[in-house]
């Protein structure tokens, strides 16, 4: 990959889930004028804006992999007399494997709402589209997942954000 | 017995909890008939909940109040109501607080909008650093208390109860636990003369940070008395108030861009990655752990302490304040609800009056370290380290202790509004 593709990979997740953000306010904003200023009531936003958030919320949790937000507790970590940095090794081991089994399940998903076709209430959509986010937004956090370790082993970034000094980013 | 230890196992190795959620329950998957693809399905299913959406909104919603100068504007008019006063500023703190708790459904957020323009200022006036980073990080915790509230969303959505009905319980609550931190502050600060520099109330100045303000102060009557009327449901109060907010900011005051909205965006989804999917594997683990009976084991445990319906919400209280020390304040939502709320509904305690209480225990999470992300905001502001404010936090955590004893012994303070509807 040429510099120009990493860069563009490195901002994926990013413009990915602000977007998906920005188009569920937009379709609740219609919803809203729709039914209090022209008093019709629309059939179809309630589940643009759900698909949406779905798309936001998992591809937003590999941006937050990307940037080592991902809420754990660390207290124990930080009691044990290792290094921090090998128990989170071990952490992650475990979150990459449960991740690998989420795409698996979610490759299978797909398979089956193919086979046996599911289509979504209002719209029509076949459900099996919509899946897609499943596997591949735990796919991309596997990628995450082993680039913050580099990143923290290599380059000595903290593996969660503000680790050791303040936590900037924790915000719930 | 597995399940119980392979999640304490990835608890404790520090897991991150969608995962130590969803490890436990996997093997039990595996080991079942249930297919394997269900896992994908159920992940979908848990996050894919209308009123979720409120969530990522009212951050939204905050994100762009503090870049159009809403926030400014409340602090502005707060100021020159009681800024005279002993403890005047800090005490503006708390009252900036409470009004942007009113849109906005975060502690740390809170913390972050008020807290970075506050700080400074209170060190400026002549209050020590220490003691402003305190009340800041006390302040926000009101964040999650006064509705809108993301912890009440996820407690609605999970133990099925109405979130309309939750926020309009925790209106007094959380105006009550607003009094019980302004009285801490003139306390102390009469205690050890801080009074910042005197100047007297003026009615022509106050009137015109009124006007000047108008369009900020209308925001939370606008997002609550669309609610509380029943004009609007929770989500698109949500909305509405990241319309209004851009609005303001764009059109009105003309203080923000498209490349504003663009860091206001970028704010929220990443404040939102790392929390809004446990909900995902949350309702696979409480599946899992219905099946394994936990919550009726965990019951009995409970009921052969006590029966009694007050004595098991302090004992429960208690747990939650151990267990907010190191957990994370919507997790710890997300993981009690399906396990404690059978017993709640047995006991014929009110659900409504357990999600307030429930609340009100994870402000105290707030506070405390090792983990009180309050605490981590304010000192990211502040530039002290945690042991320093967090000294100077304990008369505030002593004061919402005393508010939740209140708020226990009489639920009618969460329940009087709802006789209304």
């Amino acid at each position: 990959m040429n510099a120009r593709m990493v860069s563009l990979f490195s901002k994926f997740e990013l413009t990915v889930s602000n977007l998906s953000l920005a188009l569920l306010v937009l379709v609740l904003a219609a919803q809203i004028f729709f039914r209090y200023v022209l008093q019709i009531g629309l059939s179809w936003s309630e589940e643009i804006s759900r698909f949406a958030f779905v798309w936001f919320v998992y591809i937003s949790a590999s941006l937050a992999a990307q940037r080592g937000t991902h809420i754990r507790v660390t207290l124990f970590a930080r009691l044990l007399p290792v290094d921090n940095r090998i128990v989170y090794l071990i952490a992650d081991v475990i979150w990459i494997i449960f991740n690998a089994f989420v795409v698996l399940a979610g490759i299978q998903l797909i398979q089956r709402t193919i086979a046996y076709p599911v289509y979504s209430t209002s719209l029509f959509l076949p459900l099996a589209y919509i899946y897609t986010v499943i596997p591949i937004a735990h796919a991309l956090m596997i990628i995450r997942i082993i680039e913050r370790q580099w990143n923290s082993w290599v380059h000595g970034v903290p593996l969660i954000a503000g680790e050791g000094d303040v936590v900037e980013e924790k915000l719930s | 017995m597995t399940f119980v230890i392979v999640f304490i196992l990835c608890l404790v190795l520090g897991v991150p909890i969608f995962v130590t959620l969803g490890v436990p329950s996997l093997l039990e998957l595996l080991n079942s008939p249930i297919p394997l693809a269900s896992l994908a399905h159920s992940l979908f299913d848990g996050v894919d909940k209308f009123p979720l959406l409120a969530i990522p909104c009212f951050v939204l919603a905050g994100a762009i109040m503090s870049r159009a100068g809403i926030t400014r504007d409340i602090i502005d008019v707060m100021r020159s109501v009681v800024g005279g006063a002993y403890g005047g500023l800090a005490i503006v703190t708390i009252l900036s607080c409470m009004f942007f708790a009113a849109i906005s459904g975060s502690g740390p957020g809170t913390v972050a909008a008020i807290g970075t323009l506050l700080i400074p200022a209170m060190k400026d006036d002549g209050y020590p650093k220490d003691f402003a980073a305190a009340v800041a990080s006390s302040g926000g915790t009101l964040g999650i208390l006064l509705p809108p509230s993301n912890p009440m969303i996820v407690y609605g959505v999970l133990a099925s109860v109405s979130i309309g009905d939750l926020f309009l319980a925790g209106l007094l609550p959380g105006i009550l636990m607003g009094a019980l931190l302004i009285g801490t502050t003139y306390l102390l600060s009469r205690k050890n003369g801080y009074r910042g520099t005197p100047h007297t109330f003026e009615a022509r100045k106050f009137a015109a940070s009124i006007y000047k303000a108008k369009f900020s102060l209308s925001m939370p009557f606008i997002v609550l008395g669309g609610i509380y009327g029943g004009i609007f449901t929770p989500v698109e109060a949500s909305v509405i108030a990241v319309l209004y907010a851009l609005l303001v900011g764009m059109l009105v005051k003309r203080s923000m861009g498209i490349g504003d909205l663009w860091t206001a965006l970028t704010e929220a989804s990443t404040i939102c990655g790392g929390l809004i999917l446990i909900m995902g594997t949350a309702i696979f683990f409480g599946e899992f752990l219905a099946i394994n009976l936990i919550p009726q084991k965990i019951a009995k445990s409970l009921l052969s302490i006590t029966s009694d319906p007050t004595m098991m919400l302090l004992l429960i209280c208690a747990i939650l304040i151990v267990l907010g020390t190191f957990m994370e304040t919507l997790s710890t939502v997300i993981i009690l609800t399906p396990i404690l709320l059978p017993l709640i509904k047995q006991l014929g305690i009110d659900p409504i009056h357990f999600g307030i209480l429930l609340v009100v225990t994870s402000e105290i999470g707030f506070l405390t370290p090792p983990l009180g992300v309050n605490l981590f905001v304010a000192c990211g502001i502040s530039g002290l380290t945690i042991e320093e404010v967090s000294k100077r936090v304990l008369p505030f955590i002593a004061t919402i202790i005393v508010g939740m004893l209140i708020l226990l012994y009489f639920p009618q303070i969460s329940l009087f509004l709802l006789s209304f509807k």
